[in-house]
């Protein structure tokens, strides 16, 4: 765990979404820090993968405004905002099944945050691999492997461009309990370099290792804030995932 | 660019976020491509004394080329050509012998393409290049399947 340096690095003011008429997002604020590794938590349905979508754009706002580094991101396409610096990887795992693990991991290089290109993006990704531990199957397609490590290497792409910020959306769901561990650890050592990520997620224990601070979003509202401790005994909070009495 | 519509035809939207402008590669590509298309068509149309909707967009014609296009293969630059060749020569032949069962032969020779070399003749010959040499096979997944 590394506290925020303090700068705001990613600010987001009063951000709204409504799908038709149903609000899926309701004027929410909440800032991230340089360095700082904050949690996303809240009952399913309650809006967090549309934090996630919003911030990386894959709809645009209805209303509010999303800054990294002072630099406006609401309503830019997904790939401005990819190149921006905001890297993300998915719910249900997006891997590119017709290109080897290496082209996987190069294809985020060679397009994101910080280009790379031919053999310099190539020999970042190997080194990549080898930090997210799948350097001896680089040459192998990904349809060949399990399904953490086909997470793997959509976080070595996320990480390929060199991101200011990772957006994790439940990356360690569906992970078995060794699995689960490995996959902490590791999230955990990207913390100790110095990276902000922001993560959704279910897995309390996760939270409770990775996180600095934590919000709770309840239909689509922020109903807490605070370190995961805090939060996680918070009467609303409580309230939210398991019904007043 | 190449390395993006690889990505692109794999997963649009994770090209999308890992930082391709998926819209404007796509306008180039058409564009591209279509500038060769146009290419042969101005060199094409002045052999002909008079084109006509009919004749240049004849479902028998539009057919044709995908055919050539599938039976030499559609995932490389070269496939392509692979298949004109054979398929002319045969086309041909065929039209002199029996003309009026063109159209039936098309009809085969797509399905038999489809069911038997979806990947056509590169796709053949790859395969067979891997298969002789074993140690390469975990080097080069090659195609898209």
């Amino acid at each position: 765990m590394t506290a925020g340096t303090g700068r705001t690095l990613l600010d987001v003011q009063q951000v709204t979404k409504s799908f038709g008429g149903l609000v899926a997002v309701d004027a929410l604020s909440f800032s991230v820090k340089e360095q700082e590794v904050v949690g996303v938590i809240g009952p399913n349905g309650s809006g967090k993968t549309t934090v996630m979508n919003l911030i990386s754009g894959v709809f645009p706002l209805t209303a509010g405004s999303i800054r990294l580094a002072g630099r406006e991101l609401s309503n830019r396409p997904a790939h401005q905002i990819a190149r921006a610096g905001v890297a993300r990887t998915f719910q249900l795992v997006r891997v590119l099944p017709g290109l080897s693990v290496i082209d996987n991991v190069v294809a985020g290089a060679v397009f994101g945050h910080r280009r790379r290109w031919g053999e310099d993006a190539r020999y970042h990704a190997v080194q990549l691999l080898e930090r997210v531990g799948l350097a001896d199957k680089q040459f192998q397609p990904v349809s060949a492997l399990t399904y953490i490590d086909q997470k793997r290497v959509e976080l070595a792409r996320a990480l390929a461009g060199e991101p200011q910020v990772l957006l994790l959306d439940e990356w360690l769901a569906g992970l078995n309990p060794s699995e689960l561990q490995t996959g902490i650890e590791l999230i955990e050592s990207l913390s100790n370099e110095g990276r902000t990520i922001i993560l959704v997620e279910h897995v309390m224990d996760a939270i409770r290792t990775l996180c600095d601070r934590c919000i709770v979003v309840n239909s689509g509202k922020l109903i807490a804030e605070g370190t995961p401790d805090a939060v996680l005994s918070d009467p609303v909070v409580i309230a939210a995932y398991l019904g007043d009495d | 660019m190449a390395l993006a519509l690889r990505i692109i035809g794999n997963d649009e939207t994770v090209a999308r976020h890992a930082g391709i402008n998926t819209a404007w590669t796509k306008v180039v590509l058409f564009m591209t491509t279509g500038f060769f298309a146009a290419l042969v068509g101005a060199i094409i149309a002045p052999r002909y004394s008079y084109i006509e909707p009919n004749l240049v967009f004849s479902p028998e014609l539009s057919f044709l080329v995908v055919i050539m296009a599938l039976l030499g293969g559609t995932q490389r630059l070269w496939g392509p050509l692979l298949g004109v060749i054979p398929f002319t020569l045969i086309w041909e032949a065929i039209s002199i012998w029996i003309p009026n069962f063109t159209t039936l032969f098309l009809g085969l020779a797509f399905l038999t393409i489809v069911y038997f070399i979806p990947h056509g003749f590169v796709g053949l010959f790859e395969k067979r290049w891997r298969s002789n040499r074993p140690g390469t096979n975990a080097a080069h997944p090659g195609a898209w399947q």
